[in-house]
C-alpha cells in the first residue's frame, strides 16, 4: 500500500511538472511483396512472371512531405536521401527502415499527406556544393549528383534477374533524374500528432509494384539499363514509367 | 593491437608464395636493428608559436572540403608533414619514406604492381594515389579498413612490408634532430623536445596530404567553360557519360556512374569484376568483406580516381592491368563473374575507333600543373 502510494506520488510529480516533448518520426520501409525488402545478394524474390529476381540497391529522395488539415499545411520535411542500401543488407536493417525524427512537431489532426520524389527544381539547379557538407544534396552525398543531366540521381534501383530460372543472374540497374521526372502524390488519410507523445509516420515502399502494377510492368530482361537520357525519347518514357510505378508503391501504413 | 596493413596470415601465404616462386630472392624481414638514439629533452618555448592558417585554392568545379576539426591546416603543420612525408628518417634503414611508394612524377603511387617495402617484400596490394583526399567522405584504402588520413598515417612506420621500424624510434630520431624539434613547435605548439609524439607526426603527414589538390586536368577546364575537347575526346566524353542518343555509334559504357563527378570515383566500394568467384566466399582478396565482415561486401573494393591516369600504370588493387588498353578490354568483356558483380560491368561491344576515343578521353584527366608542381615536391 505504501509502496503504491510512493508510485503515485513520483509519478504525478513526474507527469505534472513538465510537458513531455511532441516527437514525429517518419519512417520509411522497404519491402517486396510485403516481406522486408534485403539488398544482400542473397535472398530472391519474384518477379511479376514468377521468375527470380535479387535486389542490390535501393535508394530514393522524398522532398516537400507536408501534412493537411483542410486547408492548413504543414511543411514536416524539405528533402531526405532515403537510402536502404546499406541498412537493409540484414534483416533487422530492413525491419528498422530509415527514420527522420521532426522535433516539435505542429500537433493536431490531418487528413491528408502529400510527398514527393526527386529534388524540386529550384534545388535540382545546383550544385552539390553549394549546400552544407552534410545536407542531403550536399558534398557528402556527392555520388548522388549526376553532371551530365545537371541534376541530382532521385531514384537508384537496382538488382540481378534469371529470367530462365536457370541459376544465372544479369544485372539490371534504373537510374531516374532530370526535373521531368519529379512526382508528387498525396494520400487522403486521418492522422493525428498529439500533442506530449512519439508520434510515427510509417511509409512503405513495395518494390515488387515498381516492376508491376496495374498499369505497366517493366521489362528487366529487355531493358535492364536505363539512366534518363533528355535527348532519347524511348529513355525519358521509360524513366516516367519509373518514376510513375515507384511513388505508386509507396503506400501510408 | 595496431591494426597492420597486411594481416599476418596474408604475410605468411606472400611469404611462401614468393619463396616458391622465387627461391627465396628476397630475405624474410628482420626485427629492425636494437636502438642507438638516446632520446632526449630540451625547452623550446624561446621559439615563437604563431602557426598561420593555411586556406587552399579549392577548384570552382569541387565540393567543399571534408570537415577536420581536430587537426586545422596550417602552413607550418603542412610544411612539417611535407618534409616527414619525404624524409627517409621513417625508415628502418634510412632509405625508404612515403614517397617511395608515393612518387609525385608516378601520380603519387609507384608504378609497381604491388609495392615493395624497406625488406624488400612485396604486399599483395597495389599503392594508391594521394590526391584529393581531402574531399573524401569515405573510409581509405582499398578496402576501407581505416576512417581518417591521420590514422592511416600512423600504419607505415611499423608495417614489416612497409617502413619497418618502430614509432620510438622514429620519434627519438626526430627529437635528437637538429631540425625537427622546431617545426614540431613551430606547427603544433610543443613546448619540450620529449613532447614530439607520433600522434603529432601523422597529424603533420595528414595536413600535407588534404593539401595536395588535382584540379586543373584539360576535363576540369572543359567542365569550367574555359576550353573545349577534340572530337575524339568528346565521343569519349559521351560514352563515359552515356551523353549520346545513338548508342550504336556512342555505346554507354558506365564509367562515369562510379568515376564521375570532380574527383572522377565516387568513393564508393563496389564490385567492378577483377575477380572470378563462383560465390561470395570465393574472393582471393575479399576487399571491404574482410573488413565489414559482411558477405555481399567480399570482392568490393574502393573506386579509385582517374585523375592523371595514364601516369598510374599499372592498374587496380592489384595492379593487374599493365595498360589502359587492357583496362578498356577489361570493362568492354563485362568482366569475370561473380554473384556480387555490379550491374553496371556489362559486355560493351566496342569498335577501334571507340576504344581510342575512349582512351583519348581518359588522357584528358591529367593535370600537368599538379605533377609539376613545386608545392607537393622533395623538399630536400
Ligand atoms: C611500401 C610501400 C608504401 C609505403 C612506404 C607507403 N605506402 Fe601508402 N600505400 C601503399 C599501398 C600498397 C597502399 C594501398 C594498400 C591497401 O589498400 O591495402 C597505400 C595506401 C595509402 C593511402 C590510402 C589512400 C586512399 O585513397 O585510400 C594513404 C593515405 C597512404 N598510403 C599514405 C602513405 C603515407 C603517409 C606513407 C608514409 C608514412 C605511406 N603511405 C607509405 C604503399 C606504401
Ligand atoms: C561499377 C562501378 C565502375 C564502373 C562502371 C567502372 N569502374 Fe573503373 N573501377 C571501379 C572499381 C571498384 C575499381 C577498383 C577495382 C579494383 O582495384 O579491383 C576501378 C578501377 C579502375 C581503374 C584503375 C585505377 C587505378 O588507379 O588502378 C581504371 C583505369 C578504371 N577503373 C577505368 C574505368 C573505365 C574507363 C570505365 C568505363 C569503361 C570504368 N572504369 C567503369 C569501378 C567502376
Amino acid at each position: 500500500m505504501k509502496n503504491i502510494l510512493i508510485l503515485l506520488i513520483v509519478s504525478l510529480t513526474l507527469l505534472g511538472c513538465k510537458d513531455k516533448p511532441t516527437t514525429l518520426t517518419v519512417n520509411f520501409k522497404a519491402v517486396y511483396d510485403g516481406a522486408p525488402l534485403l539488398l544482400d545478394e542473397i535472398t530472391t524474390y519474384n518477379y511479376f512472371d514468377g521468375s527470380p529476381i535479387k535486389m542490390t540497391g535501393f535508394r530514393f529522395y522524398v522532398s516537400d512531405v507536408k501534412l493537411y488539415a483542410g486547408a492548413e499545411v504543414v511543411q514536416i520535411i524539405d528533402i531526405e536521401d532515403i537510402d536502404f542500401t546499406s541498412n537493409n543488407k540484414t534483416s533487422t536493417g530492413a525491419t528498422e527502415g530509415q527514420s527522420i525524427v521532426i522535433t516539435d512537431p505542429v500537433s493536431g489532426n490531418y487528413d491528408k499527406i502529400e510527398f514527393s520524389i526527386g529534388v524540386p527544381a529550384a534545388d535540382n539547379a545546383s550544385l552539390p556544393a553549394s549546400f552544407g557538407y552534410d545536407h542531403p544534396l550536399g558534398p557528402s552525398n556527392q555520388s548522388e549528383y549526376w553532371d551530365s543531366w545537371n541534376s541530382y540521381i532521385f531514384a537508384k534501383i537496382e538488382g540481378r534477374q534469371d529470367a530462365d530460372s536457370n541459376g544465372e543472374f544479369v544485372g539490371f540497374t534504373y537510374h531516374t533524374g532530370v526535373d521531368d521526372m519529379f512526382r508528387t502524390r498525396a494520400i487522403s488519410t486521418n492522422f493525428e500528432v498529439a500533442e506530449g507523445k512519439e508520434n510515427t509516420l510509417q511509409f512503405e515502399v513495395d518494390a515488387k509494384k515498381i516492376f508491376a502494377n496495374s498499369q505497366s510492368t517493366i521489362d528487366l530482361v529487355n531493358d535492364p539499363v536505363v539512366h534518363t537520357l533528355p535527348s532519347n525519347t524511348s529513355s525519358m518514357i521509360f524513366s516516367s514509367t519509373i518514376s510513375d510505378n515507384l511513388i505508386n508503391s509507396i503506400s501510408i501504413r | 593491437m595496431q591494426p597492420s596493413i597486411f594481416n599476418h596470415t596474408t604475410l605468411l601465404i606472400t611469404f611462401c608464395c614468393l619463396l616458391v616462386t622465387y627461391g627465396c630472392k628476397h630475405d624474410p624481414p628482420i626485427d629492425p636493428a636494437p636502438s642507438t638514439c638516446q632520446p632526449t629533452t630540451g625547452d623550446l618555448t624561446g621559439i615563437a608559436y604563431n602557426p598561420t592558417p593555411a586556406t587552399l585554392a579549392i577548384p570552382a568545379n569541387f565540393p567543399a572540403m571534408v570537415p577536420a576539426p581536430n587537426n586545422p591546416l596550417t602552413i607550418e603543420g603542412i610544411e612539417l608533414g611535407r618534409r616527414l612525408f619525404y624524409d627517409p628518417i621513417l625508415s628502418a634503414d634510412s632509405t625508404m619514406s612515403c614517397f617511395s611508394c608515393h612518387m609525385q612524377s608516378s601520380n603519387f603511387t609507384d608504378n609497381e604492381a604491388v609495392s615493395e617495402g624497406v625488406d624488400g617484400i612485396a604486399g599483395t596490394r597495389s599503392s594508391m594515389a594521394l590526391m584529393n583526399l581531402a574531399f573524401n567522405h569515405n573510409p581509405l584504402f582499398w578496402d576501407g579498413r581505416v576512417n581518417t588520413l591521420e590514422e592511416q598515417a600512423e600504419l607505415p612506420v611499423e608495417d614489416e612490408i612497409e617502413l619497418h621500424t618502430t614509432w620510438g624510434e622514429v620519434i627519438c630520431k626526430l627529437s635528437v634532430h637538429d631540425d625537427y624539434p622546431t617545426y614540431f613547435r613551430e606547427a603544433f605548439g610543443i613546448e619540450d623536445k620529449a613532447e614530439i609524439t607520433k600522434e603529432l607526426a601523422a597529424k603533420a603527414i595528414a595536413q600535407f596530404e588534404r593539401s595536395i589538390i588535382s584540379g586543373n586536368s584539360k576535363y576540369d577546364k572543359f567542365i569550367r567553360g574555359d576550353l573545349f575537347l577534340n572530337d575524339d575526346e568528346l565521343a569519349g566524353h559521351d560514352m563515359f557519360f552515356d551523353l549520346a542518343p545513338n548508342k550504336i555509334r556512342f555505346p554507354d559504357t558506365e564509367c562515369g556512374h562510379c568515376h564521375g563527378g570532380p574527383l572522377l570515383t565516387t568513393n564508393e566500394f563496389l564490385n567492378n569484376g577483377t575477380q572470378e568467384a563462383a560465390t561470395l566466399a570465393d574472393f582471393a582478396d575479399l576487399g571491404l568483406g574482410g573488413v565489414t565482415n559482411i558477405p555481399s561486401d567480399n570482392g568490393k573494393f574502393r573506386v579509385p580516381t582517374l585523375r592523371n591516369i595514364e601516369h598510374s600504370a599499372p592498374y587496380m588493387h592489384d595492379g593487374r592491368f599493365e595498360t589502359l588498353e587492357e583496362v578498356i578490354d577489361h570493362y568492354s568483356s563485362g568482366g569475370k563473374s561473380s554473384p556480387n558483380k555490379d550491374v553496371l560491368v556489362y559486355p560493351v561491344t566496342l569498335d577501334s575507333i571507340q576504344r581510342s576515343e575512349l582512351l583519348a578521353f581518359l588522357k584528358t584527366f591529367t593535370d600537368t600543373t599538379f605533377m609539376n608542381s613545386q608545392v607537393y615536391s622533395n623538399p630536400f
